[in-house]
């Protein structure tokens, strides 16, 4: 009896200690900061509560910014060390912080990844072979048309090459209600101090099998495909086919109000439209391609990344890979955003969806062939300070453009030396 | 007597304890930052890297920097186009207002709210009132029979529109300071001219001018001051475009420090304003300052 008791004792003694042994996994709070607008933040939000399900032990709390001003807050408190531990980082954005040592490298973490994406979502979460980023969203451009406009103008259902976006362009451009003055465009194209100027140019160019920088960052502004490019956009210009420089600051908005029955655009018209121009029956093509040319476009890329100041940074990168493997793409797709996955695309539901969304769907058709924003970390600059004032110039004839590509080139190269 | 030195002493302890506060606080928040900014504006700086010194690389990058030279040239341009027009309306106003009219409190108080009222919202409706295509402006001006303009959009006609929309802004702060100063002008001197027999512009010439001079002095500083930190309704109406014509200082300050990440120059920028804001406000002083009678 006495010798059960003892055994049983220490059975006892033995499990408890089992027990204590268990090294129960260290609660972890990551913090993330976000920007996103209201239909990335609903997936966001999916993602957050899921992965927290799945990890137990590890808790995100989120705060939520205006864009405006995000990176110059993740910058100071970069600097004042309180930044979080995760952040999506947008366009150049991306090489210019990475270039600064910001990021984790989370390749060992990730890397195996890189299939579910689109090249070119996956290349810009790169930098010097390293990925510091995986993609989250991916914007590329298409050409939306305005049917009904198409139809009167008796404009065909063929708009494949330079030529054609030209011919119909000028068609579509007239004086709708004779005062003398033009008021209804063919296209509208970005101009002036437009964001997009850069990456519509680049469109042109990558459809000729070039780009604007080279492999390691160096700007090439002075080859014959992007003075053939600038000089095809300004020609929209000079013949009055494109809303003029300074039209309205918000490109779709002339589309939106039949002042232009064609634009550039991005998935952002997906939203728009229906709110603001339900009653608008529109289509979206690929952007038209010169003669021989290679079907190209520009996308915008977002990453999240991990900060270098991060405490966690395995777990960070454990969302990273949560954030690919689970349905947060999936969600974005639902809330009508394009995703950087073509693994979503794949999911049977998502195809049912677009089945449903030819526009949608459109979107989707020309991601294998966009380019993102180039890897340079002085791209910001560079646009600031040495192309925007010459492009604008080429733009609106007051240069001629191999002379604004020149200037634009010697100023661009003084700024990375 | 060794009472009374105690009791100056006593006395100049209790002044500094009470200035202590505020000059703590100045040194903290203002001083120290400067001094921090002086420093920097020797280094090679991305905030979040270390600074690495360099020396005066910064300042001789300035003085070969045409972007910036043309940011100084185009904040010269709003200055003189704000300051004399601004002030000169606002004298007009004040003078029109330093009566006893019916609504002049209405009246002051709709040139002034503009003066209160965020430059940010301003900007923003002002961007619509140039709208080329919806815009109020080329509306009333298709009215009568003028083309309309890209007022934003183009060269000629960028910097003009901020000037506008900025001497719009600000008329009222200085109508304010002039009717203050007005109202400080005895009545009897205006009695004493009026039985003399002198006319309103007379009157205006010999007696408001000269006694509106201290007034007038420190609007001008104040103005040039502030002029030449001009940032917000260029940043938000044309981010400096269109071809860098509205581009100012703290246009490229913020460019430099915010969008390139290059604190340490973006710093040798704001000491290069310090010093052309310092400059201008010596010339001032030198050449109206010894104009104004403060008796």
């Amino acid at each position: 009896m006495k010798k059960c008791l003892r055994s049983l004792v220490i059975v006892i003694g033995l499990l408890i200690s089992m027990g204590f042994g268990v090294v129960q996994a260290e609660p972890v709070t990551l913090k993330i900061w976000d920007m996103m607008s209201p239909a990335d933040e609903d997936g966001l939000l999916k993602a957050i509560a899921a992965f927290e399900e799945a990890n137990p032990n590890i808790r995100i709390e989120r705060e939520k910014f205006p864009f405006a001003g995000f990176y110059d807050k993740l910058l100071t408190a970069f600097a004042g060390n309180s930044a979080p531990d995760l952040a999506p980082v947008v366009i150049y954005y991306i090489p210019q912080m990475a270039d600064y040592g910001i990021f984790v490298d989370v390749t060992d973490d990730v890397s195996d990844l890189a299939d579910y994406y689109y090249p070119a979502a996956w290349d810009m979460g790169t930098y010097k072979g390293r990925v510091v980023g995986v993609p989250y969203s991916m914007d590329p451009r298409a050409l939306g048309v305005n049917t009904a406009m198409l139809d009167e103008a008796g404009v065909g259902d063929t708009l494949a090459t330079w030529d054609d976006l030209v011919n119909a362009a000028g068609k579509l451009t007239r004086d709708s209600n004779n005062d003398g003055r033009t008021d209804v465009y063919g296209l509208s194209l970005p101009s002036g101090t437009h964001a997009w100027v850069f990456d519509v140019w680049s469109i042109f160019t990558a459809q000729q099998g070039k780009r604007l920088f080279d492999d390691t960052g160096k700007p090439v502004f002075t080859t014959t495909e992007a003075e053939n490019a600038l000089q095809y956009y300004a020609d929209f210009f000079s013949q009055g086919a494109t809303t003029p420089a300074g039209y309205d600051v918000a490109l779709r908005d002339a589309f939106v109000q039949e002042k232009a029955a064609m634009a550039i655009d991005g998935p952002w018209i997906l939203e728009e439209m229906p709110r603001r121009a339900p009653d608008i029956d529109y289509r979206l093509i690929p952007i038209p391609t010169p003669t021989s040319g290679v079907p190209a476009t520009f996308a915008s890329v977002g990453v999240w990344s991990v900060f270098r100041t991060s405490k966690h940074p395995k777990e960070a990168a454990q969302f990273l890979r949560f954030l690919t493997e689970g349905d947060y793409q999936k969600d974005r797709i639902f809330a009508g955003k394009t995703s950087p996955s073509r693994v979503a695309y794949q999911r049977p539901e998502v195809r049912e969806y677009l089945e449903k969304d030819p526009r949608h769907a459109e979107f989707v058709a020309v991601m294998d062939q966009a380019i993102a924003t180039p890897k340079s970390p002085y791209l910001a600059e560079i646009l600031a300070t040495a192309l925007r004032a010459e492009m604008e110039a080429a733009l609106l004839g007051i240069k001629p453009v191999p002379e604004a590509l020149e200037t634009a080139q010697k100023k661009a190269l003084s700024i990375i030396q | 007597m060794p009472n009374s030195s105690k009791h100056h002493r006593r006395l100049a302890l209790a002044g500094y304890a009470f200035v202590a506060p505020g000059m703590i606080l100045l040194t903290l928040l203002w001083f120290v930052p400067v001094l921090g900014a002086l420093y920097l504006s020797f280094t090679k700086y991305a905030i979040v890297t270390p600074p690495q010194w360099i020396g005066l690389a910064n300042y001789k990058r300035l003085l070969s920097d045409e972007l910036f030279l043309k940011a100084i040239l185009n904040t010269a341009y709003y200055a003189l186009g704000t300051i004399p027009v601004g002030m000169i309306i606002a004298l007009i106003l004040a003078v029109a207002l330093n009566r006893n009219l019916r609504l002049a409190g209405f009246f002051r108080l709709s040139y002034y709210l503009p003066v209160i009222t965020s430059m940010v919202a301003v900007s923003m409706i002002w961007l619509w009132i140039y709208n080329p295509e919806y815009g109020i402006l080329n509306f009333l001006l298709g009215k009568i029979g003028i083309s309309p303009k890209l007022w934003l959009a183009h060269p000629k006609w960028a910097m003009p529109s901020i000037i506008a929309m900025s001497i719009w802004k600000g008329v009222g702060k200085n109508m304010m300071l002039y009717l203050a100063g007005l109202q400080g002008i005895p009545d009897q001197l205006y009695d004493a001219a009026k039985v003399d027999g002198a006319t309103g512009w007379k009157t205006f010439r010999h007696i408001t001018w000269p006694l509106l001079l201290p007034t007038t002095f420190f609007i001008l500083v104040v103005s040039t001051i502030g002029s030449f930190q001009v940032f917000e309704q260029v940043y938000i109406m044309t981010q400096g475009g269109p071809l860098n014509s509205t581009t100012t200082v703290v246009h490229q300050i913020y460019q430099s420090a915010f969008q390139f990440f290059k604190m340490g120059y973006a710093s040798a920028q704001a000491f290069a304003l310090f010093v052309l804001i310092f400059a201008l406000s010596w010339v001032n002083n030198r050449f109206f300052g010894g104009t104004v009678d403060y008796s």
